[in-house]
């Protein structure tokens, strides 16, 4: 425990002392998400078929701004080896991949509900009886995508075209957790109450607990040489 | 010197080969390292020095050959103290934080204090490494080697942008390694520094070794050997 709270330490601490991840996600949000509503404004849709597209384009811009903030993660456990030196004293790659997790899972959340804070203000839409289960959908999207990205982008800094490698790797691996999303969000602005029990809440909690082991059982294999 | 029973075997070295890129940085290695060898590894430049290191300490895995522990005769990763071309250091974070994190990691508990005293590190200790001149930076990744408690440390080029009070410092702090029961090899082009210190010489060439000596060994000693081995 003293170990992961280490960890965890170094890693908010270097978020806090760069920045660089939580001002990617938060301006990426902010852009996506005025763009939007241009666009929106610019079909003259009326206010129900903005707020049935919601769901699509918060996914987007949540996808886009996540991928390229996601990039950034590694990028101080690579220059100059520190990953390396902390595995060899005695860190394990579980609790490396665990702070790590607990790191991006944090920054993706503020970068989403700021997303989703930019739509209601620039669509001037109103989904204050939905923003609850909403928030909660949408953390159990961020678990999963950030399980399996934390595994995946290590993997792409060995490659010179890791930026467009990223994606290709991402994008398939996280479109079901992204379309069940999708499909309960669409639920919940059509008016049906959020159901625990419904399928699609399976999906996405099994492919959460899914890419969580795999990326804890795997991880060692991707940061060891 | 010659090996009496009072010296145990730390780790055994068995036909470790490796490969870059098809081409050989290591043809069959053999030898083993005691529990108070005070190694100079010498060779030219590619004579793979530095994979055998990094093969040593876990960093890389051999494409032949085995590396036995003798704790526990099975082949471990990542049982030895490590400082080499990388820093290994957090940028964002200074001197002080990235130390205390690895002693945290590390599960030790010695005074970060006295750690940044012993490397003349206090006014810098503050100082992201980022900031931090190439000299400092050597220090802080030496401090950071040295005080994870591991039976071998390894030193791949340790003087390099060292000035003479960091140098000295260094020699300091591998004299106290004889007094923790600690091994240490240490693969150097500056021989006048690790005369007097080291108690065996291995000069390796093309990834072979050329000879393995022990005793004390003189600054002309360590250059004949050199010239004879490896030119």
């Amino acid at each position: 425990m003293k170990i992961l709270l280490a960890l965890l330490r170094k890693d908010l601490l270097i978020e806090f002392r760069t920045k660089e991840t939580i001002f990617v996600t938060i301006g990426m949000a902010i852009l996506m998400s005025a763009i939007a509503s241009v666009g929106v404004s610019a079909a003259l849709l009326p206010p129900a078929a903005v707020k049935s597209v919601l769901p699509v384009l918060l996914t987007l811009s949540f996808l886009l701004s996540s991928t390229i903030s996601m990039t950034r993660t590694y990028e101080y456990e690579y220059q100059d080896r520190p990953l390396q030196g902390l595995l060899m004293s005695g860190a394990t790659p579980q609790l490396v991949f665990v702070s790590k997790f607990l790191t991006n899972f944090l920054t993706m959340s503020v970068g989403t509900l700021t997303t989703l804070l930019g739509f209601v203000f620039f669509l001037n839409l109103s989904i204050a009886q939905i923003f609850l289960p909403m928030t909660f959908i949408f953390g159990l999207m961020i678990l999963g995508f950030v399980a399996i990205a934390t595994l995946i982008v290590p993997i792409t800094f060995s490659s010179r075209l890791r930026g467009v490698i990223l994606p290709l790797l991402l994008l398939p691996l996280t479109f079901p957790i992204l379309f069940g999303g999708i499909e309960i969000c669409s639920s919940l602005i059509a008016g049906i109450p959020l159901d625990l029990s419904s399928p699609w809440i399976s999906l996405l909690v099994g492919f959460d607990v899914l890419y969580m082991a795999i990326g804890m059982n795997l991880f060692d294999k991707v940061v060891i040489e | 010197m010659s090996v009496t029973p009072n010296h145990k075997s730390l780790l055994t070295l068995s036909a470790i080969s490796h490969k870059f890129d098809g081409q050989e940085a290591l043809r069959g290695i053999d030898f083993e390292i005691l529990n108070d060898d005070r190694i100079l590894l010498v060779g030219p430049n590619g004579s793979g020095k530095s994979t055998l290191l990094k093969a040593i300490s876990g960093i890389i895995t051999p494409s032949k050959g085995r590396i036995f522990w003798s704790d526990n005769f099975i082949s471990a990763k990542y049982q030895a103290a490590y400082f080499g071309e990388d820093s290994q250091l957090y940028r964002p974070l200074s001197i002080e934080e990235n130390l205390q994190l690895f002693l945290d990691v590390s599960g030790q508990s010695e005074d970060l204090g006295n750690i940044l005293k012993t490397w003349d590190l206090q006014s810098y200790s503050k100082t992201a490494v980022q900031n931090l001149s190439r000299g400092t930076l050597v220090r802080a990744s030496l401090a950071r080697a040295f005080l994870l408690n591991r039976p071998l440390l390894i030193l791949d080029e340790p003087t390099n942008a060292l000035d003479t009070s960091g140098r000295e410092t260094l020699a300091r702090n591998l004299d106290s390694l004889r007094t923790q029961n600690r091994s240490s090899i240490i693969a150097t082009h500056d021989l006048g520094f690790a005369a007097g210190f080291v108690n065996r010489v291995i000069a390796i060439k093309s990834g072979l070794i050329k000879r393995d000596l022990r005793g004390s060994f003189e600054r002309e000693q360590l250059i004949k050997i050199y010239e004879e081995s490896c030119l």
